[in-house]
């Protein structure tokens, strides 16, 4: 039997959503989760973990590419400027030094990705 | 908008990256002008580091001479100003005892206070000090570089004396500049990021802005015209 889920709250009843456009300055290639530890650990201490779950943050996989080293970070819209400042908190991921440039934030992932990573679908060509 | 660093360090003095190196982190980080502001370490290394810094260019920013004076004492502070007042744009001296934080802003040759709460278990800065920073025009730095070096207990300390000052600059009118004070290229954020960290203590963003774009470039424009002879202290030819 399918596990059953609550429905989907309309929008004026969900958070608003913020995503925030990184790229990563090193000099060698690094895995998701590697970086991934660095930030989370980097928010939680700058945060702590009562306004990290405030800020909502969630480090969004699918949207990292490891040959440029850009991807997005989720947050609420409360939290984007705590989560920007947290950010740059982070120096090392698996002991290379690192600096974690935010490009800008965007309200949805399409935004973010044709604002800050160049993706263009079928209609920007007509 | 045009983002200034006004604390980078070389290793012209403490530094560990090349000033080309800096420059170019800068560059790609999203700053206009970065004000190379080396530790002074006696006459002769400050003169090299003049001559250094002229001959570096990069297309798309520009780089302003400055010098970090960390002084002992008030009359060793006193002696290093007047030696290399009229030779760079921005004068900055590191804070931290409360006498040389006193006499910083009773000296209005002094471009920069920064950090006054360094080491301290309190922000550094008295109401005297205020009014007289207030006075001599005299503004506060905050340096991003001890918070990222720091951890726990430390960087809390210092982000509460960060906290205070900012509310003390903002209640008494007091000019704020934000610095990154990278000794090497990992240590340079961007400066959006700085504004961010500004805000989280409690700067307005409008306020965090000016401490990283305006009020650097009122300082490096005052001494550009006291350097040039178009201006003394006090008045200008228009």
């Amino acid at each position: 039997m399918p596990e059953r889920r609550p429905n989907i709250l309309s929008s004026s009843l969900r958070y608003k959503k913020r995503y925030i456009a990184y790229k990563i300055i090193c000099d060698k290639d690094m895995e998701f989760s590697e970086l991934s530890n660095a930030m989370w650990h980097s928010i939680l201490d700058y945060l702590g973990e009562k306004f990290a779950a405030e800020a909502r943050v969630w480090i969004l996989k699918s949207t990292f590419d490891p040959k440029t080293r850009t991807g997005l970070i989720r947050t609420s819209h409360i939290g984007t400027e705590n989560v920007r400042a947290a950010l740059s908190f982070v120096q090392k991921v698996k002991d290379e030094k690192v600096i974690v440039q935010v490009l800008g934030v965007s309200g949805t992932i399409k935004a973010a990705n044709q604002k800050f990573f160049g993706h263009r679908d079928l209609r920007s060509f007509s | 908008m045009k983002f200034y660093d006004s604390q980078i360090f070389t290793n012209l003095s403490v530094g560990e990256d090349s000033l080309e190196k800096m420059a170019e982190t800068a560059k790609a980080l999203g700053y206009s002008t970065i004000v190379i502001a080396d530790l002074f370490q006696g006459l002769d290394r400050f003169k090299l580091f003049l001559e250094e810094v002229q001959k570096v260019k990069v297309d798309g920013l520009e780089i302003i001479t400055g010098v970090t004076i960390e002084a002992k004492t008030v009359d060793e502070m006193k002696n290093v100003l007047s030696k290399v007042r009229d030779k760079v744009f921005v004068v900055i001296v590191n804070g931290g005892d409360y006498a040389i934080n006193r006499a910083v802003v009773e000296d209005s040759r002094v471009d920069i206070l920064m950090n006054p709460h360094m080491g301290r278990i309190d922000s550094g800065l008295d109401e005297a000090c205020l009014n007289f920073a207030k006075q001599n025009g005299i503004a506060i730095g905050i340096n991003f570089r001890p918070l990222l070096k720091s951890f726990r207990r430390q960087r809390s300390l210092a982000l509460q004396n960060i906290s205070t000052n900012l509310e003390l600059c903002k209640d008494f009118k007091i000019r704020v500049v934000g610095c990154s004070g990278a000794m090497s290229k990992w240590d340079m954020r961007d400066p959006r990021q700085l504004v961010a960290i500004a805000n989280s203590f409690g700067l307005d963003l409008g306020s965090g802005f000016s401490a990283l774009t305006g009020t650097p470039l009122e300082i490096i424009e005052k001494n550009r015209k006291i350097l040039a002879g178009e201006a003394v202290k006090g008045a200008e030819v228009i």
